[in-house]
This record gives C-alpha cells, structure tokens and sequence, in this order.
C-alpha cells in the first residue's frame, strides 16, 4: 500500500521449498506493492540473491538442499540485505543460533501476513534509513539524545548508571530488533561474561522501572522469551 | 547393561529418561523410545545351563576323540569349548564352564580316570595351566564381546534417537505447513479486501478455528517431545515476575478479559529455569484455570520462596476436582469427569512434563473454600548468581 507510490517498487526475495507458502507470500507482498522473485532451496536462494539486488530477503529455516542457517551465513558474508527467517514454534535455539547469525528478524510459522509484513517493513526502514544522523530518539514518553547523553521521560530528567546507559544505548541503535542475551551481554559487558543472563535480567528490571510508565507492563523493552529483547519502535506511517 | 551404558554415554540425559519412563507410552508406537531397545543377553540361568550344555557335548566328544590322542590333547578340545562358549555368554557363566572343564578333564580323563586325585606332576601342571590360560582366553573372549555389544547398544540408541526427532521434525512440518498456508491465505485475504459484514464473521471463524488447530498441533508435539525424551531444557537465569508478565500478555487472546491477580514479592530471587517451558507450563495451568471456573471469578497467581523452592501457585474458584481425580489429573489424556468443554486433555501433562524436565515439581490440591490449586515448584540454587558490582551502587548522578 505505502510502497504503491514509490517509483520503483521495493523487491523481495522469498526463499521456501513448500510451493503453496511461496504463493500465499507472493499473493500478500504483491498486493503490499512489493516486487516478489522465489527460490525453492538454498542453492536456488543464493544465486537469485547475487542475481540481482532485493530490498529484503524471507529465508525459511528448513530447506530441502541445505540448513536455513547455512544459506543465512553463506548470505551474511557478502551482503547485509535485510533477512527475515522464518521458523517453528518450540524453536528457540534456532531463533537465536538466525539472530547471532546475522538475521534482522524472525517470524514464527504460523504466522500473521499482516505481522510478516510489519516485519518487512520494519526491516528495510531501519536498512534504509539505519544511519540517521539526529542523535534525539524517541519512544514514548522517554527521550534519548545520544549527544548528551540525556535521558528524560515526560520531560523529566532519568538518572541512569552508566552500564544502565550503555544498554539503553545499545537497544536505541538496534530499535524495533530483537537483540540475543549473547548480543547484548558482548557488547555492553563484554565476550567474557556472554553466559551472564542473570546481568541483563537485573538489569532490564532496573531499566523497565526507570523507563516504563507501569513496569509491570512494559510498553518499551518486550521479552522475547527464549530469545532476547525488543526495544518496541513506535509505528510510524509510511516507510 | 543398557542403563549404566546411557548414564556413561550422554550424562545429560538422566531427566528425560526418568519423566519418560514415568509416563505409561502414550504415543509411544509414534514415536520409539530409546527405551525400546533391550539388551539381547539371555537371562542369566539360560546362559548357565548353556556353559552345562557345552561342557557335557565337549566330555562326550572327549570320550571318541580320547582314543585317537590321548588324554592331554583333551584340554584343547575343553579349551576350544570354552573360547567358542565365551562368544555368547556373559564372563560368570564362562567362568563357571572354565571350573566344570577343568573338574572334568581332572575326573574323566586324567589318570587315574574317574577320580579327582592326579598322581603326575606333569598333568597337575598341565591342570593348573588349562586352568588359567581357558580362564583368561575365556574372559577376554567376553569382555570383547561385552564391548561390542555396548557399541551397538550404543549405535542403535543413537540412531532411534536421531529417528525419533527426524520424524517429529517431519510430522510436525506437515502438519504445520498446512495450516501455516490456511492461516497466511485467512489474514491476506482479511486485509487485502472488503468484506461484508457476514464475510467477515466467516473469516473470523476461519481464523480462530486454524489458531485452535494449531494449538492443538502444539500440544500433540509437545506431549510427543516429552514422551520422546527429546525435550533438552535450556536452563537459564529467570526473573520470575517477568515469565509470568510475558506468560500472560501471550495469552490472551485466549483467557479473555479474564480478571488475574498476581501476588509476588519484590525480591524474589533470580533462578535457573527454561524460560519457555516454564512459561508455557504457566500459561497451560492459567487457561485451565479460566476454562473450568465461572467467567466471573479471578484467578490467583502467587510467586514465593518456600525452603528450597520457588513456587508459583495458580488457584482459582471454580469447582475443583473430585478427590479420586487428583493423583491422575496429570495424566495424559486424562479428562476430568465433569468436563464440558473440548481438549485432548493433554494440557497438565505437558505441565507436568515440561517442569519435571527442569528438575521441577507440580501439585495439585482443592482449596478449602472451594476451587483448585496447582503448584508449580522450581529449585532455587545454593549459590546465587555473581553480580557486576554496580549493580549494587545508586545512580551515578
């Protein structure tokens, strides 16, 4: 609907061996505006990728030829298009083995097509506009200028721990993407304390109860149980 | 055999194994249990009367065969008896044939014949020597036997193993593509057009009939992961006041505007727990729960440390259970009497097992005031997790 009015319309790339998913994917992106080619396994997925450019890639975990996670590795090591997996339910380990693999996003079959394709959408924003220069960010009521390192909500000043900030920080430059307990541990206690989930949990609690309007229903950090946390993108309009 | 080889090889297995023996194989032709495969040993008096066996055709043969070469080359004919005895028996019943070849050729055969006293040094030597090169010709002929068969009970465990998931990864894939298409073709269809009024109650009923089918897909597999003993808990750190939150925002749409009250301190302790089974084991207790009380009742849920554990309690004022449905309401299948409404009855042995996997317990008891009350009982650990200092400090500012 929204990408109707742009010149060229954005391409996906979907990658499923079962042929009535790729329909049912193609039918609901086409009439999104977006352009679909298909791929029926990983070999097939690979080449049509480095055939030509696609705005967004839908890779499903299990293919016939080769391991959805393979095909997502072999994709990451020469192009960063967006990549939304597709994966099962009870499959935790796997969502998390795409995320750390350098997957944007993961929808679990069976899914929504409205939510798969909020997911793609989400995806090719943030690819597309990822490097914004304005250091103001907003989700809410709390603002976060990344300059001054000021933090407010509702006008008000936050005082947060510098570690508190640190992960803040690092869920506002990955905002709407779900970040692995093993992303988030790396990058703001480091490689050594990776198996430390119970920091991130003291931690997320202090940051909800900073944060959030009622901490017992958060509306900014979600969990993605098993998995990791989303910091929620407020849903603009358009792309 | 087979029991102390598991323990040996896969350590991490021992949970599984206990939860799945516990529950009586439903599913069971479905899915093969690594518990199917038995030893092929024969049982220990069988082998006894064998190594019997054995030696009487070996004296009888001894008898013709002592015309032709004397008395001594007997004990290589009982030695050979003993080493092709040793290939199909376990080393007790080799030993008890090493004793009896070695009475007998001392009895039947060395002089003087039918007595147990031997006159020459010689065939004393010779006695003692049979003795111990047939004892340890015999013992390692089944010791090598024992580990061979330890290989392939090995083997075989494995590769039941890695069948039983290939087919639950297959099964569950076609189940689910199916209604995967149903469910995308459904909400397409809902958002790609105007629909009239009735249409649209149509694919409202479309829609919620494909999530109940996908639910009860769900609980079929996860009743089948159990009973597999595939199910490998993923223990980690968990706050528990954020699985209940999370728990409960997921379902929903399944419990209504149901009334909830949540009861748990603010310093309950971090334990080490599946995040998702926990949760979902919660989440199957609270619809059960909000399907059997009156609409209008809230439910409880109450977090605490009592002793070693921490207890997450889901009650609720409906009408309880019959007394003589309490031991065997986890049981697969199991549908309370007075059950009016559809289920496979699946739901609390999937609590059951999902908690058990963790280590974990469940209970179950009847308010006094009326109503049901399931306990969910989770270790909390001797030590507790390390904590970055800061933790500990205010803010900076």
């Amino acid at each position: 609907m929204n990408t109707a009015s742009n010149k060229t319309p954005l391409s996906v790339l979907v990658i499923d061996d079962e042929p009535q998913i790729q329909r049912l994917l193609t039918i609901a992106l086409e009439a999104n505006g977006y352009r679909v080619s298909t791929a029926s396994d990983g070999r097939q997925g690979i080449a049509a990728a480095a055939q030509r450019r696609h705005d967004a890639i839908i890779l499903d975990l299990g293919l016939p030829d080769m391991n959805g996670i393979a095909v997502l590795k072999n994709l990451r090591e020469w192009t960063q298009t967006p990549i939304i997996m597709l994966t099962v339910q009870d499959g935790e380990t796997e969502k998390v083995e795409c995320l750390d693999g350098g997957a944007d996003d993961y929808v679990t079959k069976p899914f929504n097509t409205a939510e798969l394709l909020a997911r793609v959408r989400a995806t090719i924003r943030r690819a597309h506009h990822g490097q914004t220069e304005d250091p103001v960010h907003r989700f809410g009521a709390v603002e976060i200028n990344l300059a001054t390192r000021r933090v407010a909500r509702n006008g008000q000043p936050v005082k947060l721990t510098a570690t508190e900030y640190v992960l803040l920080r690092l869920f506002v430059q990955h905002a709407g993407k779900v970040l692995t307990h093993r992303q988030i541990l790396r990058e703001v206690w480091g490689a050594e304390h990776e198996g430390q989930t119970q920091y991130l949990r003291v931690y997320m609690v202090r940051l909800r109860e900073k944060l959030e309007a009622d901490p017992t229903e958060p509306t900014l950090f979600a969990t993605e149980p098993g998995v990791g946390y989303r910091l929620i993108e407020a849903t603009p309009a358009s792309i | 055999m087979v029991a102390r080889l598991q323990t040996a090889q896969s350590p991490g297995t021992t949970s599984t194994d206990r939860s799945s023996e516990k529950s009586s194989g439903f599913l069971s032709g479905l899915f093969t249990s690594p518990h199917g495969i038995r030893s092929s040993f024969q049982p220990a008096w069988r082998q006894y009367v064998l190594a019997t066996a054995v030696f009487i055709v070996a004296t009888l043969f001894s008898f013709f065969a002592q015309r032709l070469f004397g008395y001594q080359a007997i004990a290589l004919i009982y030695l050979l008896s003993i080493v092709l005895l040793a290939l199909f028996v376990n080393r007790g019943p080799t030993f008890f044939g090493t004793v009896l070849t070695a009475a007998g050729w001392n009895f039947f055969f060395a002089p003087p014949a039918f007595a147990f006293n031997i006159s020459d040094t010689y065939d004393n030597m010779m006695l003692l020597t049979y003795f111990v090169v047939t004892l340890i010709v015999g013992q390692l002929t089944a010791r090598l036997r024992a580990q061979r068969n330890a290989q392939m009970t090995a083997k075989l465990l494995a590769e039941s193993e890695r069948l039983g998931r290939t087919l639950l990864n297959s099964v569950s894939h076609e189940l689910r593509t199916p209604i995967a298409a149903i469910m995308s073709a459904a909400s397409t269809l809902h958002s790609t057009s105007v629909l009239s009024n009735e249409q649209q109650r149509l694919m409202h009923e479309i829609e919620s009939a494909s999530a109940r089918l996908n639910r009860v897909v769900q609980s079929l597999l996860s009743a089948a992961r159990i009973q597999s003993g595939q199910l490998r808990p993923k223990l980690d750190w968990c706050d528990i006041e954020e699985l209940v939150r999370v728990t409960l925002n997921g379902i929903k749409d399944q419990i209504y505007n149901r009334r909830i009250r949540i009861f748990a301190p603010k310093n309950l302790p971090l334990i080490r727990a599946d995040f998702v089974l926990t949760g979902q084991a919660l989440a199957n207790l609270v619809i059960n729960a909000a399907t059997y009380a009156p609409p209008d009742t809230p439910i409880e849920i109450i977090a605490q440390v009592e002793g070693d554990f921490l207890t997450l309690t889901v009650s609720d004022d409906g009408p309880g259970l019959p007394p003589d449905q309490l031991e065997r309401i986890f049981d697969p299948f199991h549908r309370a009497g007075t059950t009016k409404t559809g289920g496979l009855g699946l739901g609390l042995a999937i609590v059951k097992g999902f908690i058990e996997v963790q280590g974990g317990h469940v209970k179950v008891a009847n308010r006094g005031v009326g109503g049901a009350v399931f306990t969910i009982h989770l270790k909390t650990t001797d030590t507790p997790p390390v904590m970055p200092s800061e933790v500990y400090e205010h803010s900076l500012k």
